[in-house]
């Protein structure tokens, strides 16, 4: 497991992408665990990872607090009603919700690998009310898939800040990064109050990601970061074929 | 004065010391209970580093409305647990 660990966390650095969507579906298809166990497991881990980076963030002061806080109290109240209503789903209707999120997140990851946008500069742009709104809601939406999926929710977080609140890449993605912390963070209580997160597993995984990841982060410039986005892509794709087929199997 | 990112970075540092400590203390004793204090140092984290920037910014004029959100995201976590609390 702590081997896992160190993988994911070395290939989420170099994709950017957080560990979440790689943690669970390695524990239910790899290590074999009941899927609210990585849920809620994958979620604690979460918290380590997303603290850490959001420090070298906040540092730096590239986390725009406002936004971050202005989103995050809707975002919490998704994530734990996303994780109450995991507890009581069946385990089959979980893995079949998980295949799916990760089909999108593997699909949005592949069109972005073989149509890179291009990286907008810097706009500062009035918003309006109902793009506001909107921001809310779509963030309400990734707090409970976050809850409910065990993953960070930047991948529905860090569009949502470029693209509708006008954010610069850079500071949405360390935004994002401090809110999935807080996220996360919500989504674990209903799961710790219940005994659900497995404390081992938790130890091994979140010491594994963070050296993981630093040393992803210092090869980094001697891999090419599309080629490993591309494998992370189709890695998720294969995960996300996999945890559907096997709930048609038990149809 | 304490730096909201010393207090993440250092917090989940602690609460993964505490629990590499329990995973000895669990393999000698077969006790789990350091193994969740971690998780609980871990989770308390992130709360505390915006309780850090709400004790920040609430009492300064300019910076109010930033210390109300980040009152707002502890109490909706603080619901939470006492509506649990209260079930139990």
């Amino acid at each position: 497991m702590f081997l896992g660990a160190l993988a994911i966390g070395f290939v989420s650095a170099i994709s950017g992408i957080g560990g979440g969507s790689l943690i669970v579906p390695y524990m239910i298809l790899v290590l074999g665990f009941d899927v609210k166990v990585a849920v809620a497991t994958s979620l604690v881990a979460i918290i380590v990872t997303s603290s850490i980076a959001a420090s070298e963030y906040l540092r730096d002061g590239l986390v725009d607090l406002k936004t971050a806080l202005t989103l995050e109290p809707i975002t919490t109240v998704g994530a734990i009603l996303g994780a109450i209503i995991t507890t009581s789903l069946p385990p089959m209707l979980i893995k079949a919700g998980l295949g799916f999120i990760l089909l999108y997140v593997s699909i949005s990851m592949l069109l972005k690998v073989l149509r890179p946008m291009k990286t907008r500069k810097n706009i500062t742009r009035k918003i309006k009310g109902t793009t506001k709104t909107l921001a809310l809601l779509v963030s309400f939406f990734a707090g409970m898939l976050s809850g409910m999926f065990g993953i960070g929710g930047g991948v529905l977080k860090v569009p949502i800040m470029a693209g509708l609140l006008g954010l610069p890449i850079k500071t949405a993605v360390a935004t994002s990064s401090f809110m999935v912390g807080l996220t996360a963070t919500g989504g674990s209580i209903v799961y710790v109050s219940r005994g659900i997160p497995e404390p081992l597993a938790v130890t091994a995984l979140a010491s594994g990601i963070i050296p993981g990841a630093y040393l992803g982060a210092r090869r980094l410039e001697k891999l090419r970061p599309r080629t490993v986005r591309l494998i992370f892509a189709l890695i998720l794709l294969y995960a996300a074929i996999r945890l559907i087929i096997s709930i048609t199997q038990v149809i | 004065m304490v730096e909201v990112y010393y207090v993440l970075r250092y917090g989940v540092i602690a609460g993964l010391a505490i629990l590499v400590i329990g995973l000895l203390i669990a393999i000698l004793t077969e006790t789990t209970a350091i193994l969740w204090f971690g998780i609980y140092v871990i989770i308390a984290t992130p709360l505390l580093s915006v309780a850090i920037i709400c004790a920040r910014n609430i009492r300064v004029k300019k910076h109010r409305s930033l210390g109300l959100l980040a009152l707002l995201e502890i109490l909706v976590i603080m619901l939470y647990v006492l509506v649990t609390i209260h079930a139990l």
